[in-house]
Parts: structure tokens; C-alpha cells; sequence
């Protein structure tokens, strides 16, 4: 089917063709143009999409989303459990006690705030078909990142320091089945907000996003996701500016 | 051309024409855009070149139809999906947010007719009656042989006639000239399935 569409294809005389498009016409022309910002929205999916598919995956399906629906509990067998800076392998995932946050890892600097093709700087991390590889450094450069049992996510200065950041406006979530990265909830729109402050600044961040399955067999159901921020740390008292990959204790969530 | 303007112009220019085609397939504005934007996604994000608006609109077409077929309900936007989970009885056929245009006469009856259709059904009637695709290539579009195509488009057209028929019967509300009836234009069994 490589044809234009540029004018009517339905067969001369054929009167349900002839009504169905008048139907089409009507429909679309009553919305007027499309604006800018549907452009604006699929460029950046796109861009996800190619940035994810450079980060080691090969993207079957992806869908809009929002559809998903964060449970109220966490993923079983993990309650109060938290990401242990340091660790390695899932098995770490289980390992330790309250609160919920933070863990961290570096990259190159800027690779994760903008809607580039450049890997996502959590790739290493949450990596499609791999198992999640928790083994960086215990360095979050001031941040930590706190994913609440329903759905909120914040974003963070740690207690005792201070820091100045940008952070996305949006959280992305690596959705793992049986310790290996199936997907990811990939934010919708671009954007980051400056956070700036001591102890007790937070930012939230919104949940707008849409399905990248890792293959053609989409998750369904409930997934365990975990909550991933790339933020790049301008100044900090703990340590070196720089990115911060700030990873959050998983939680089911459902996917239709 | 890059991709990007490749995509401003088909949005710009063939937009309203993909929102159309859009909304026979799903009898939704709000979700015919979600099927749109999915679509663009999927075209411009794939690995095939689409370098030229002509084309590209031909790929977005295509991968509406599939996008549409193999899972589009089950993926759409949360609040589209709040939407669609309401009873046919509470949601008309063609949604809340259809155009105002479309709510009268023939248009509206031939748009709660093809609600009532299976999405491959719709799928099948449009790919055949609006994009004059044969059998053959709609079972390749679509992926499904081309015994199951004849036999959605014949279930398809036989289920547009049935709910058309009564809109034949309708007494016009106002002084108004009364439209042809419906279902003496579309005849829908004047067309041989190729």
C-alpha cells in the first residue's frame, strides 16, 4: 500500500464508500487543524522511542498510556524493602529495611534531561531483557527519590545537604518480570524542573506516560515497576556535581 | 527530508484527513487523535524511511488499521479508557465527543451503525469501501487470511444493513426537506467483494 492519500480512494459509484467518506471528511473537519502540540507530544515519543531502542532494545510495541494504574500495595514479598546502594544483582532488590529511596549511579552528564537520542542514562540499570543490574556506587549526590505505596514520586534533597538540580518533570518506571527489565513506562511529555534547597525540598513528579514493551509479548497485568529519575546535579554538598540516578522501591502496577 | 518535517507537514496538511479516517475506524474523536498519535509514533519511530509526506501518510494509514486491530483498546489513554468501559447504553455509539456535525441525519445513523460493527469488521468495511483495497491486501494488512476478510465484510455489511434499515423508517423532526433514506444509497450489496 504505497499510494497517496491525497484524494478519495473509494471505488467510483460505490455508495457506502462515498458515504463513509463524507462520514471521514465530517469527522476530521470539524476538529479543525491538528495543533502543534500533537507534534510536539509524537516527537517525543518518538525520541523515546529511538533513545530506548539505542539503549539495547528492540521496541515491538509501545502504546499510549496512562492507562496504567498504580496499586496501592507493593510488590509482594518486598515490603518495606528497599534498594540496597552498592548491591548487585535482583536478589539485592530484597534486601533491606525503611525508608523507601534511593540509590544512585552516575553518567555522562546531561544524557538524561533532555529528549535527545542519546541512551537513557539508567540503561545500565534497567536494560531490556536483562536482569536489573543494581551495582553502582552508593552516590546520589544529595538526591534520593521517594516512591509512595499508591502512585506519588518525589524527588528529593537528602537530610544534612544541600543541592541544586534539574529534574524531569516526569518519573520513568522499568517494568521487571522475574528479575528481567520486559518494558518501561516512558514519560509522555518532556520537561524538568529546578529544584533547589536543603533537607525537606521536594519536587512530585507527574505521571503521564506510555508503554514501551521490550518485545513483541507486551506485559499485561500487574508488573513490578521501578521507579527511575536521571537528574543532573549542579551543586551539591555530597560530593560532585554531576547525574544522579536515583532508582525507587518497586510497586505493582497494572497495565491493561 | 527529516523526519520531523516530513511529520509537521503531514500534520499540517493531512491531518484532519488522518482524524477522519481515524474516526470510522474508532466512532470517537478523542479516540480516533489517540489512534493518530499512536500511529505517527510508530511510523516515525520505526526502522522503514519515511522521508516523504506522501508515503508517510500511506505507512500512518496502514499502521492505524493495525494499531487499531491487534490492541488499540487495550492501550489507549486511561481516561479514553474511562470512557469506553461505559455501558453502550450510557455512551453513544459515536462517544461524547463527536463532532456536531455529525449529529444529524444520515451521518449520525451510518455512525451508530458502524458502531455496532467488531473492530475487525469496521476495519475490513473501511479498508475495502473507503481505501478500495482488495481481499487479498487487506488480509495482508491486517493479518488475516482472505476467507476471514470476506467473512467480516459480509457480516460487516450485513450488520450495516440491519441497523440501517430503520433509519429508513424515521420521520424527519422538522419541516426540513427529509434526506434519501440511508440505506437505499448505501445498497450495500450493489458492490462485489474483490
Amino acid at each position: 500500500m504505497s499510494r497517496t492519500h491525497h484524494t478519495p480512494a473509494h471505488a467510483p459509484g460505490d455508495p457506502l464508500g462515498e458515504l463513509l467518506t463524507d462520514l471521514a471528511d465530517a469527522a476530521g473537519s470539524a476538529r479543525g487543524p491538528l495543533d502543534g502540540a500533537l507534534v510536539g507530544r509524537v516527537t517525543s515519543r518518538v525520541r523515546r522511542r529511538r533513545a530506548a531502542r539505542r539503549a539495547g532494545t528492540t521496541i515491538a510495541a509501545a502504546g499510549a498510556v496512562g492507562a496504567v494504574t498504580f496499586g496501592a500495595s507493593h510488590v509482594g514479598g518486598l515490603g518495606g524493602a528497599r534498594v540496597t546502594p552498592g548491591a548487585s544483582g535482583p536478589d539485592a532488590t530484597r534486601a533491606t529495611a525503611q525508608p523507601s529511596t534511593a540509590f544512585v549511579g552516575t553518567a555522562e552528564p546531561g544524557a538524561g534531561t533532555s529528549p535527545s537520542d542519546r541512551p537513557a542514562p539508567w540503561a545500565s540499570v534497567f536494560d531490556c531483557g536483562l536482569p536489573v543490574r543494581l551495582g553502582t556506587p552508593p552516590e546520589a549526590r544529595g538526591l534520593t527519590l521517594e516512591a509512595a505505596p499508591a502512585s506519588t514520586v518525589s524527588v528529593g534533597v537528602r537530610d544534612g545537604q544541600r543541592v541544586t538540580a534539574q529534574v524531569p518533570r516526569t518519573v520513568t518506571y522499568a517494568l521487571v518480570e522475574h528479575g528481567v527489565v520486559v518494558g518501561y513506562l516512558w514519560p509522555d511529555e518532556d520537561g524538568t524542573v529546578r529544584l533547589e534547597g536543603a533537607s525537606d525540598t521536594w519536587v512530585q513528579l507527574d505521571q503521564a506516560v506510555h508503554l514501551v514493551a521490550c518485545d513483541a509479548d507486551e506485559p499485561t497485568g500487574l508488573v513490578e515497576a521501578w521507579p527511575v529519575v536521571a537528574a543532573d546535579v549542579s551543586e551539591t554538598t555530597a560530593g560532585a556535581p554531576g547525574q544522579a540516578v536515583l532508582v525507587g522501591e518497586p510497586r505493582q502496577v497494572s497495565v491493561p | 527530508m527529516a523526519w520531523q518535517s516530513v511529520l509537521d507537514e503531514l500534520v499540517r496538511d493531512r491531518g484532519p484527513a488522518l482524524l477522519g479516517h481515524a474516526y470510522l475506524l474508532t466512532g470517537d474523536v478523542r479516540d480516533a487523535e489517540d489512534l493518530v498519535q499512536d500511529a505517527l509514533v510508530k511510523v516515525f519511530s520505526g526502522r522503514r524511511r519515511a522521508d516523504e509526506v506522501g508515503s508517510a501518510e500511506a505507512y500512518v494509514r496502514r499502521a492505524m488499521h493495525t494499531i487499531f486491530v491487534d490492541g488499540f483498546r487495550r492501550r489507549r489513554h486511561w481516561a479514553t479508557i474511562r470512557h469506553l468501559t461505559a455501558s453502550r447504553e450510557t455512551s453513544p455509539p459515536d462517544g461524547p465527543h463527536a463532532p456536531p456535525e455529525l449529529v444529524v441525519g444520515n451521518r449520525l445513523a451510518l455512525a451508530q451503525a458502524l458502531a455496532t460493527l467488531t473492530p475487525r469488521e469496521r476495519a475490513c468495511v473501511v479498508l475495502h469501501h473507503v481505501e478500495d483495497l482488495p481481499v487479498g491486501e487487506i488480509a495482508e494488512v491486517l493479518g488475516l487470511s482472505t476467507g476471514t476478510v470476506k467473512r467480516y465484510l459480509s457480516d460487516g455489511r450485513a450488520a450495516l444493513r440491519t441497523h440501517l434499515e430503520p433509519a429508513s423508517d424515521a420521520s424527519p423532526a422538522s419541516d426540513a426537506p427529509p434526506e434519501p433514506p440511508i440505506l437505499e444509497r448505501i445498497a450495500v450489496h450493489a458492490r462485489r467483494t474483490r
